[in-house]
């Protein structure tokens, strides 16, 4: 352990946390002032009244709505993910099959491929199977490029379960499906919550595929509808950063209840 | 061992591997076939049998002028089975817009009736066969393009078909200003050149920003070019340079109009900070007396109205573009007008028919002019003095519809009158050169290189 | 990783356990329809699209016109340029992200007890999408309602988005605020797996905090660098909405990185899926030779164990 302090450290953090929090104190701040107060005192004075006007005025102006649809997609994302991948990643670790071991190099290769830069023919195959302007159109895209990074990660906790546990449940007499069940899921929590946190956060904070695929305001998400109300609002500062924090609010509840599951989950996306 | 495989382990390995990849490759192509078969059969299917029943969708651009087109829709509502189903459209750009519609082509979601703010943003549509032609319905209604100033009408007519129903009204650009901050310090609206050169001078004294300029937005930058270039170079050759007439751009008049404005610039008349304000905001600038001068459409109008409607009444000021120059006076530049255009696989053909018939009707111009608009039917000047609104509203109004009359040439803004590939070029060029990142010989190899 | 070999299935004559929980090809099939449907797919039709004329309207199916996309690339000179601003990002990003999540990661890391709740606070931007905060900066540095109107001082005239330098660092600022605290977490948990025996021997041979810092804490925390900077070089090479909402590719195209230029050919005014398409190839292609060129320049495949002697 070491003994002496960590100054340049200490400092280095001691600076970056005031970058952190000056401009989420502005926002906080902005959030709860009037208009009138804003426009009038600044982005800097402190605020003479509070209010929830804004809040009431973005949530009015259908904002719940948005949310709401962010809300599915990112339910629909890890839905399909914790579905599909599990298995793949089962697959890719124990199985003998030459097949899987090309798909797994398969899945390496994703990896370089961000969502981006095949949005204009994903628009056109959206398009053709009827899914434009609809979020199960941009769930599925979503999941797609969540898939190597989850089972990249998935991949390497399930590595981690040695063979001798394998083999005392095959004494048991079990079934691949049981072992499966009752073993390697179960085991692999660590990886599994990672994964979820991966591709809930992919799925809340995207933006392109939802902006390109799902235009209309029923299925506008509220990364996209924060963009659109810059223009609404204009220079109604203290309306747009109350729609800001209306963003933040539902992750910073998933935050306060399952803090160590989520932080757990963003180390693990750093790998070992 | 019997039946023992005369090949190595490795060989047996690697075939083995070479049929698994084969396998593979087959497998994902036939899954391919079969998704862009599926994919295929699905947009074959032609969308207007999937179109809503008993529904006509018009896609409207949800600006403050929106309220006009919204209520006409309720009132034929009233008297028709097949309804109007207005559709917002969340997009507060004109690009953004059509490409919204653009992407719905053929699909369900692709509205009947959408709205254009000239022929080269419909041109890809013309050619790709996606809207409807006029021409029957003009045969059997005259009325439908009578009823239009034919200058206006005509923007929207490729190729001898008639693509466009004027709707909205025609929004030239006109030089706003804040009267308060200009009375302030002893100004009135400056009429000529050297007049706007001097109040800059004052102005910047007094800590305002003279003009100000959503630089960011880019557009706004074109307004100025639009109207110095009427005015030494005149909106003809203007017009034949946009065609393609690449000469103009190097031509003494041209040079002398990119002298005066790289002058404004110098002199300090749009601040600063420009290129990093943009039109969400400039308005206010104006509005909070931050600035004196906006030159900006007459949409904007409407916009502050919306925001301030105090402000609107009695602090807003406007004014013709300072006169200078050898040119005809007079000359205006901005939006002719917008135009309703009708998708080509509309399942209600006739209904859409009746509704856009609704848009030369007298209480559909005096909507538009209750909003601050001004329809470019033969017949608005009858209705302007009677139309609802606020005085000051028709005070505008009359402004308006006067300089539209007397306009010897009304040159439809830039960056509408040129091929969509070469939009984002020309913004780039006259952005460039306001922030000094191109000079006058740099402007003009930029403007001659766009495809026209 | 070891690929199974026909030589394991001879194991199973030796009595099966081998055997046990081993899941065949089907269970892989799910997700790589899925990933080959939607990612594969439109990756080689993104290929098909840079060899048509497609303007986006369904009904016109795009339409083959061979190499003139590709000839276009050749002496278009905006691809050039946004490759250069893309490499500026990327390279601005990780010079100014990685010192400081490192430094931070490895302090709170500390036992002390107060970095723990420092650590919670530095975790906000993660709770903030990238057009959230992009939002919130593009509000907070408006020339005329924002903090430069307010601290004329500190911000000069304002101008931040006026010149391609300036609207960079802005660009590459906002990215530092929002990912500093994701790698400095990747920090965290490396910094605290090294065993404190290293840095017990260290300080019985005199070693100082900053000595002990380059000799044990860096070497050992060599795989999460490596791990971090691609992350952060592939992650700034698709930055997208930052750029979108702040500068909006300005001034001039000052800040329109490749992964933009993309996405304006093909949804901007131009509508030129064809060359989007072609742009987007060149993106893929480049990502690539990244991702493949960092893994085989560190030995990253090799996966060194750092924990070799202990």
């Amino acid at each position: 352990m070491r003994t002496r302090p960590n100054v340049i450290g200490g400092v280095v953090a001691a600076v970056w946390l005031a970058i952190v929090l000056i401009p989420v104190l502005l926002m906080l701040r902005a959030a709860f002032d009037t208009q009138a107060g804003y426009a009038q005192n600044g982005p800097l004075a402190l605020p003479r009244t509070l209010t929830l006007e804004n809040f009431v005025a973005a949530i009015d102006g259908g904002f719940l709505r948005n949310l709401a649809n962010s809300a599915i997609i990112t339910a629909g994302t890890v839905g399909l993910v914790l579905l599909v991948v599990p298995p793949l990643s089962f697959a890719i670790v124990r199985s003998t099959s030459r097949t899987v071991a090309n798909a797994f190099r398969l899945m390496l290769l994703g990896l370089a491929i961000p969502a981006q830069v095949v949005v204009v023919p994903v628009s056109y195959l959206i398009i053709q199977l009827g899914l434009n302007n609809s979020l199960l159109g941009v769930i599925l895209p979503t999941t797609a490029f969540a898939i190597p990074v989850c089972t990249l990660v998935l991949t390497g906790a399930m590595r981690n379960i040695g063979d001798e546990l394998y083999e005392a449940m095959a004494i048991d007499g079990a079934s691949t499906m049981r072992i499966y069940t009752r073993m390697v899921l179960p085991l692999s929590k660590g990886g599994l919550a990672t994964v979820i946190v991966f591709a809930a956060l992919q799925a809340w904070n995207g933006f392109l595929l939802p902006l390109v695929l799902a235009r209309s305001p029923e299925v506008t998400v509220a990364t996209v509808a924060l963009n659109q109300f810059r223009s609404q609002y204009s220079v109604n500062i203290p309306g747009l950063m109350a729609a800001v924090v209306l963003t933040i609010i539902p992750i910073l509840l998933v935050y306060l209840f399952a803090r160590r599951a989520l932080v757990a989950g963003v180390m693990g996306m750093g790998g070992k | 061992m019997t039946g023992h495989n005369p090949k190595t382990t490795n060989e047996r390995v690697s075939s083995k591997m070479n049929s698994h990849i084969a396998r593979r490759i087959g497998a994902i192509s036939v899954a391919g076939a079969l998704i862009m078969g599926l994919a295929g059969c699905a947009g074959a299917n032609s969308a207007s049998s999937s179109r809503p029943e008993n529904e006509v969708h018009l896609l409207v651009f949800n600006d403050a002028a929106a309220a006009a087109e919204e209520a006409l829709a309720d009132k034929f509502n009233e008297t028709s089975d097949v309804k109007i189903v207005v559709d917002k459209s969340p997009e507060t750009e004109s690009v953004a817009y059509i490409n919204g519609v653009r992407q719905s082509l053929g699909t369900p979601d692709a509205p009947d009736i959408f709205m254009s703010w000239g022929a080269a943003q419909v041109q890809d549509f013309v050619d790709s066969g996606a809207l409807l032609s006029y021409n029957d319905w003009i045969g059997q209604t005259p009325a439908l393009r009578d009823a239009f100033s034919p200058a206006v009408f005509d923007q929207e007519v490729i190729d001898g078909q008639a693509y466009g129903i004027p709707v909205r009204g025609t929004q030239p650009v006109f030089l706003f200003n804040n009267a308060s901050v200009l009375a302030a310090n002893g100004l009135k609206p400056a009429t000529t050149w050297k007049d706007l050169l001097s109040q800059v001078d004052t102005l910047k004294a007094a800590g305002v920003t003279p003009i100000g300029l959503a630089g960011a937005s880019q557009w706004p930058t074109l307004m100025w070019f639009e109207y110095v270039y009427a005015q030494t170079v005149g909106n003809d050759k203007v017009a034949q340079a946009l065609a393609g007439d690449t000469s103009v751009w190097d031509s003494a008049e041209s040079r002398e109009a990119l002298d005066m404005l790289r002058q404004l610039v110098d002199a300090g008349a749009f601040g600063t900070t420009f290129d990093s304000v943009d039109y969400d905001n400039s308005p206010a600038l104006l509005r909070s007396g931050k600035s004196a001068y906006e030159l900006m459409g007459t949409w904007n109008y409407a916009v502050q109205a919306g925001a301030d409607a105090t402000f609107a009444d009695s602090g807003l000021g406007y004014s013709a573009f300072p006169a200078f120059g050898s040119q005809p006076k007079g000359q205006l530049a901005g939006n002719v007008s917008n135009y309703y255009n009708v998708t080509a696989d509309t399942r209600y053909p006739d209904t859409v028919k009746a509704f856009l018939q609704e848009l030369y009707s007298p209480e559909f111009v005096q909507s538009e002019l209750a909003l601050g608009n001004l329809p470019t039917t033969t017949d608005v000047g009858q209705y302007i003095g009677d139309a609802p609104g606020t005085a000051s509203a028709k005070k505008f109004l009359e402004f308006t519809n006067d300089a539209v009359q007397a306009a010897p040439s009304f040159q439809l803004s830039w960056d509408q009158a040129v091929p969509t590939a070469s939009k984002q070029g020309m913004l780039d060029a006259m952005s460039g050169f306001f922030s000094g990142t191109l000079d006058a010989d740099g402007f003009v190899k930029a403007m001659q290189g766009l495809q026209y | 990783m070891t690929v199974p070999t026909r030589a394991d299935r001879s194991t199973r004559r030796r009595g099966g356990l081998h055997h046990a929980g081993r899941p065949g090809a089907l269970w892989a099939a799910p997700a790589v329809l899925f990933f080959t449907v939607f990612a594969l797919l439109p990756l080689a039709y993104a290929v098909y699209l840079s060899f048509t004329k497609y303007n986006g309207i369904a009904i016109a199916a795009p339409r083959l016109v061979g190499g003139e996309n590709w000839a276009r690339l050749a002496s278009d000179p905006a691809v050039p340029q946004a490759l250069w601003l893309s490499v500026v990002l990327v390279v601005l990003a990780v010079v100014t992200q990685t010192p400081v999540a490192l430094l931070i990661g490895v302090w709170t890391a500390g036992p002390q007890r107060g970095r723990a709740v420092v650590a919670a606070l530095y975790f906000v931007p993660l709770l903030m999408s990238a057009a959230a905060i992009a939002v919130l900066f593009s509000a907070l540095i408006d020339p005329n309602f924002g903090l430069p109107a307010a601290l004329p001082w500190l911000f000069g005239d304002g101008n931040l988005l006026g010149t391609s330098p300036s609207a960079m660092a802005v660009v590459a600022f906002v990215l530092a605020w929002q990912y500093v605290p994701f790698h400095s977490l990747i920090y965290q948990a490396a910094a605290r797996a090294v065993p404190p025996v290293l840095y017990q021997a260290a300080a019985i041979d005199g070693a100082g905090t900053v000595r002990q810092f380059f000799s044990i804490t860096l070497p050992q925390l060599r795989n999460t660098l490596i791990t971090s900077v691609i992350l952060m070089v592939v992650g700034t090479f698709t930055t997208f909405e930052t750029i979108l909402i702040i500068t909006n590719g300005g001034p001039s195209g000052g800040t329109t990185i490749l992964a933009y230029l993309m996405y304006v050919t093909g949804f901007g005014a131009a509508a030129n899926y064809g060359y989007a398409s072609v742009i987007a190839v060149v993106l893929i292609l480049i990502a690539t030779v990244i991702s493949l060129g960092m893994v085989r320049l560190t030995g990253f495949d090799r996966m060194r164990g750092t924990q070799e002697g202990i």
